[in-house]
């Protein structure tokens, strides 16, 4: 798509999601994604891929003194914020939000709710900061609900806002954390 | 930077620097109320960043889940 194709790592090396039994055959899970998706919901489903990674932004600082922008996918919203829907959109929500909801189709909503940090760790980052291992929390979670299955409204309609909050909060580092 | 359940899905997307945790979809960071282990998840990933991987790198961590929730899901046999 925009030039050569870097070579990539052997396929399935250290990663446990090489291999996959689904409908009686082995795939890679991407595969098993695909074919689940396109048997499902989305008939004409394909991965969107991309020639090159997007490339690397080292920090301006050391990890200790970096404020850290989280973005979420797991379809984190507060209660009065209509959730995320699969068309992609973005909620913003305060790392300091009290009462959170999580509105996503993809993974056990209920399991996660007994403890949204496991995909919303505004618990956890903060603790980092106390302890002197980054040097803050941007105030603010960019969040999407993650199943989003047209590729390009990814890059159309979750990216820009996205990546306004980011630079708007001025983050050294943007960790993504899906669910 | 970003974390990562499915390495073979991230291939596509291919983003600047990811790291694998193979912890079940819904439990990135750990059990609920695992706080222990949502920290240590958290300072392996962020890590990572001030290392010099190349663009697109997938990094591998030890991070494992105990039961077969993760295999289960990875075969769609599991939420």
């Amino acid at each position: 798509m925009h030039g050569a194709i870097h070579p990539r790592e052997p396929d399935g090396v250290g990663f446990d999601d090489a291999a996959a039994q689904y409908d009686g055959a082995t795939h890679p899970f991407d595969e098993v994604e695909r074919l689940h998706l396109r048997k499902r919901l989305v008939p004409d489903f394909e991965w969107l891929d991309f020639d090159e990674p997007s490339p690397r932004n080292a920090p301006g600082v050391p990890l200790r003194d970096a404020r850290i922008g989280l973005v979420v996918t797991g379809g984190v919203h507060v209660p009065d914020q209509r959730p995320a829907r699969t068309i992609g959109e973005v909620r913003l929500v305060p790392v300091t939000a009290t009462q959170v909801r999580l509105t996503h189709g993809g993974y056990d909503t209920e399991r996660a709710m007994q403890d949204p940090d496991v995909v919303f760790p505004v618990r956890t980052l903060p603790r980092l900061a106390e302890a002197g291992a980054i040097g803050s929390v941007a105030p603010v979670v960019a969040s999407t609900m993650g199943y989003i299955p047209r590729g390009v409204n990814v890059l159309e309609r979750v990216v820009p806002p996205v990546v306004a909050s980011l630079v708007a909060q001025q983050v050294d580092l943007a960790l993504l954390v899906p669910a | 930077m970003s974390i990562t359940q499915a390495p073979t899905i991230t291939r596509h997307a291919r983003p600047s620097l990811a790291v694998f945790v193979a912890h079940p979809f819904g439990l990135t960071l750990g059990a609920p109320g695992d706080d222990a282990t949502h920290e240590a998840v958290a300072r392996t990933v962020l890590a990572e960043a001030e290392r010099e991987h190349p663009a697109g790198t997938i990094v591998a961590t030890g991070f494992r889940w105990p039961d077969d929730l993760r295999a289960r899901q990875l075969r769609k046999q599991a939420h």
